[in-house]
């Protein structure tokens, strides 16, 4: 890669390029850490593993992704269906509302549920008092299961397929619709023969996220006691102290992440081809009224009262009335897990502006690679980044360890994995590609004419940059921002293994009391979460909204 | 070289990586003239223009305005510094900044008084002089597009670039906005470069026309003269309409074809016996009911204010006709025709499937000054 450095702003490019490769590489770390185990390591471990566990974990990831998967489709592509096409009372409101429950992280309303239906809980009392039945003497769902989990992971993410399969259907033209009314389908044929099959690619693309976060997920299944791939890493990682064959765990859950990310990848590919026409007939809804109004409104109903009404009731319930917050420690992990957050924030989104940047000043080879590779994180479970990040820090710290011991005589202690340093780069890791989806669609609509008008007009580069971009790019990275910050302050896995000895966030502490069976005393810190949860959900229904307006 | 023109472009390649994509290109502009840049998509011109503006290096030969040195191989003179206006395709007025803000942007080094005054002239100049306060998004896309105009030409610059700038808009808005704008650069006396793809717009703004294809520049010179001129089988194509009548040479000023020896009023420059394609454009052929040269019409178009036929002659070549509106024949019929021919324009023969000539162009110069 030599380029000749003929001018100021070429140098500029290069300075760009080269610290985008660096980002990427760094970012990259935990995935060549965790490949590395394939090949290294001893088989041994991975045998014990293969005759004792690893049955256990495929055929319960397995189960877990087939149960959300078909609970996702069923909740998500009716409701999208309905509010999109159709219209009923409150479909506007629907519209909006039923994004609602990707607010709520799948351990918080796995635990709240568990509240509610558990024997102690107020809907079994009430069946024996009702009924005067003991202990024993009725059946009643078991919500610490396998089905427990798939139910409680359904609710929370079918609005990845809800809003990609919405976006889909609205897309549609009307003629086509039309076109196959004209040719003797009727409206609901034409939902089978046509709108179903031309937004498959877009259903696909948002089963495979929920897919990926089912996959991603330990809070429910460890709360749940359903052994899967997250558990097992955590398990023996802390119970056994064996990174690497917590690793090579790791190795296999990647696999199934590798073929989700290629899926999504092929599906989006193809939905490229569905969006060309630029000017759309508007397509009329049809109307329901009667017994299909009633109909239609409790199809979308139910997945917002009992993804996010019920479970945020009964938080909101349990904070105001029973929790204990006498000890102030409340306060204390709001503001660690403020901070946290903001820090990690600014750095994904710093790295997000240099890897976007460089993309559109140099578009060359080695900056989409650098772009694409830093962006990997996204579909890697908090676990794997986890173990990815523990294992060259702490070699690393030892290496420091020795080092000082030997030249200064000091004891500098874990500088990098004992401390926030080891978190935020795993958020980083994690994190970067929410951040950078966001600049790069902020910076994607500065059209390139616009800075050489400003150039023409005689701007600097930098110049350009501060007259130009800093006003129009405000608001994409303040979204940004917020994106990270929220999706930080709601992550539980990688900060449980990675947080420094005594150091709790809301998140943490929240699942440890739920753990404890302390589920009131862990309401108000999983309010909190969801609260500051909604704010990027109501930016994203604002959205949606003016898109709508705008059609 | 030294001729002291205003724009001078010489020998100048440019290349994306490994790939040229504007060949030995030169041009000359002088004060206050509008020369323009016209192709088909693909051509290089946009690329051309953009090396003007100093957004492209060039690989080799250089660019210059006003006798000083702007883009060498060596050396790029960064655009801020070029003295040089754009307007751009798709009009990239700053969406976060009113219009009088859009305005003044380039020109924020003057007093504040004559940043208002320059203001309201050139909102003036462009017919809207009460849009100082609003957002470019109120605007609709002609009004966008002189805002634009105004805008790139506040700083008062040396060369005024367009980008295909009508190519956004509608016909209709196209046909008065043009000249419009010609006028406009006409009395601010502003020397520009126009790029685009429709020669109609072309032959409205410029004062000289550049055509090129595949990177290179074809021809330069006038509207009338590429018109009734062209020196390659593409600039005879691509500009107006025409058809091509076998034809060889007879002598000097004379060729022989189906509709006899025609004879011109310049020197033709083949050797006597040479193979030729002669040019017919529609208005060198006329109506005529009493012409015992007759051809079957095969085709026929309205055109509002005339109609324009083509027939197909004995030998199966076919001619263009323009007849004025009452001459109304139908399809089939046989049409009566005289040729109005005293310019001729013979192009060497090519092959029209893979284009290329039998005479090159170095045999043409040679032919021409052994006919000298």
């Amino acid at each position: 890669m030599l380029v000749v450095i003929s001018s100021k702003s070429s140098y500029r490019v290069n300075w760009l390029t080269s610290s985008s490769f660096v980002i990427a590489l760094l970012l990259a770390l935990p995935i060549f850490v965790i490949a590395g185990f394939v090949f290294s390591g001893s088989a041994e471990v991975f045998t014990h593993l293969y005759n004792t566990v690893l049955f256990d974990y495929v055929s319960n990831s397995i189960l877990l992704m087939l149960g959300v998967g078909f609970g996702v489709l069923l909740l998500g592509i009716p409701t999208a269906w309905l509010t999109s096409v159709c219209d009923f009372p409150g479909r506007k409101i629907f519209a909006w509302a039923l994004l609602l429950p990707l607010a709520v992280p799948a351990y918080i309303i796995a635990y709240t549920y568990t509240g509610l239906l558990d024997f102690a809980g107020p809907v079994q009392t009430t069946i024996r008092q009702v009924t005067g039945l003991g202990y024993g003497e009725y059946w009643f769902f078991d919500i610490r299961s396998l089905m427990g989990a798939i139910l409680m992971l359904a609710l929370v993410l079918y609005p990845y397929v809800y809003l990609l399969s919405r976006a889909a259907f609205l897309e549609q033209s009307a003629s086509t619709l039309e076109v196959s009314r004209t040719l003797g389908y009727n409206q609901w044929q034409g939902l089978f023969q046509l709108a179903l099959p031309l937004a498959r690619p877009a259903i696909i693309a948002g089963l495979t996220l929920a897919l990926m976060e089912t996959l991603a997920d330990y809070g429910t299944v460890q709360y749940f006691g359903v052994n899967t791939f997250t558990t097992g890493i955590f398990r023996t990682f802390y119970g056994f102290g064996d990174a690497v064959a917590a690793a090579q765990l790791a190795v296999c859950l990647l696999s199934f992440v590798a073929l989700l990310v290629l899926v999504e990848k092929y599906s989006r590919r193809k939905s490229r081809y569905h969006s060309t026409a630029e000017f759309k007939a508007k397509a009329k809804l049809i109307p329901l009224s009667g017994w299909k109004a009633v109909v239609a409104f409790f199809i979308c109903f139910l997945p917002i009262l009992f993804g996010f009404l019920i479970p945020a009731g009964q938080l909101a319930f349990w904070s105001l009335t029973q929790a204990d917050l006498s000890d102030g420690s409340f306060f204390q992990l709001a503001w660690n897990s403020f901070y946290l957050a903001f820090l990690a924030a600014i750095i994904a989104v710093g790295f997000a502006l240099i890897l976007a940047y460089a993309g559109r000043l140099n578009p060359k080879k080695v900056v989409q690679f650098s772009v694409a590779t830093a962006g990997m994180g996204y579909a890697l479970p908090g676990t794997i980044i986890a173990i990815g990040v523990i294992i060259p820090f702490a070699w690393l710290d030892h290496q420091l360890i020795d080092a000082a011991k030997k030249w200064f005589d000091a004891d500098v202690g874990l500088v990098l994995s004992g401390t926030l340093a080891a978190l935020l780069f795993a958020y980083t890791v994690r994190f970067l590609a929410v951040s950078l989806g966001a600049v790069q669609s902020g910076l994607g609509k500065i059209k390139p004419s616009i800075d050489g008008a400003a150039r023409t007009l005689g701007c600097t580069p930098l110049q350009v940059l501060k007259q130009i971009h800093v006003p129009l790019m405000k608001s994409s990275v303040l979204t940004a921002l917020l994106i990270v910050f929220v999706d930080v302050l709601k992550e539980l896995p990688a900060t449980l293994i990675l947080r420094p000895f005594n150091f709790n966030t809301l998140a943490v502490r929240a699942f440890e009391l739920a753990s404890d069976e302390r589920l009131i005393d862990a309401a108000p810190s999983s309010l909190l979460i969801v609260v500051v949860g909604l704010i990027p959900v109501i930016l994203l229904s604002r959205s949606i909204a003016k898109g709508r307006a705008g059609s | 070289m030294n001729r002291a023109k205003h724009l001078n472009v010489e020998n100048v390649t440019l290349a994306y990586g490994e790939d040229d994509i504007v060949h030995n290109a030169s041009l000359l502009l002088d004060k206050g003239e509008i020369g323009c840049l016209l192709g088909p998509s693909g051509c290089g011109k946009s690329t051309l223009l953009r090396a003007i503006a100093g957004f492209e290096p060039v690989k080799s030969g250089h660019i210059s305005m006003r006798g000083q040195l702007l883009s060498n191989p060596q050396d790029t003179v960064p655009t801020e510094q070029r003295k040089i206006g754009m307007v751009f395709q798709d009009i990239a007025l700053f969406p976060h900044l009113s219009i009088s803000e859009n305005i003044v942007f380039g020109i924020k080094k003057w007093s504040k008084s004559d940043q208002k005054r320059r203001v309201q002239e050139l909102l003036t100049l462009i017919g809207l002089p009460d849009i100082a306060d609003r957002y470019p998004h109120s605007l609709s896309g002609g009004q966008q597009q002189r805002v634009a105009l105004a805008r790139a030409m506040a700083p008062k610059p040396d060369l005024l670039l367009l980008d295909e700038p009508f190519s956004g808009l509608d016909a209709n808005l196209r046909e008065t906005l043009v000249p419009e704008i010609r006028d406009i650069l006409r009395k601010e006396q502003m020397s520009a470069i126009l790029v685009t793809h429709d020669q109609m717009e072309a032959f409205a703004m410029a004062d000289k026309i550049a055509v090129m294809q595949n990177g290179r520049i074809q021809q330069c010179g006038t509207a009338f003269n590429i018109y009734h001129e062209p020196k390659t089988r593409f600039v005879a194509d691509f500009i107006g309409l025409g058809e091509f009548l076998q034809a060889s040479i007879k002598d000097e000023y004379s060729v022989d074809s189906v509709l006899g020896c025609l004879v011109g009023d310049e020197p033709l420059g083949y050797a006597p016996g040479t193979p030729v394609e002669l040019l017919i454009r529609p208005d060198d052929i006329q109506h005529c009911e009493e012409s015992p040269l007759t051809g079957r019409i095969v085709s026929k178009w309205f055109r509002g204010s005339h109609y324009l036929y083509h027939v197909q002659l004995d030998n199966g070549e076919v001619l263009p006709c323009i007849t004025a509106c009452h001459h109304d024949h139908d399809v089939g019929e046989d049409l009566g025709i005289s040729i109005e021919l005293d310019h001729l324009v013979v192009l060497p023969i090519c092959d029209p499937e893979t284009g290329l000539c039998d005479l090159q162009e170095s045999e043409v110069v040679q032919t021409q000054a052994i006919a000298r």
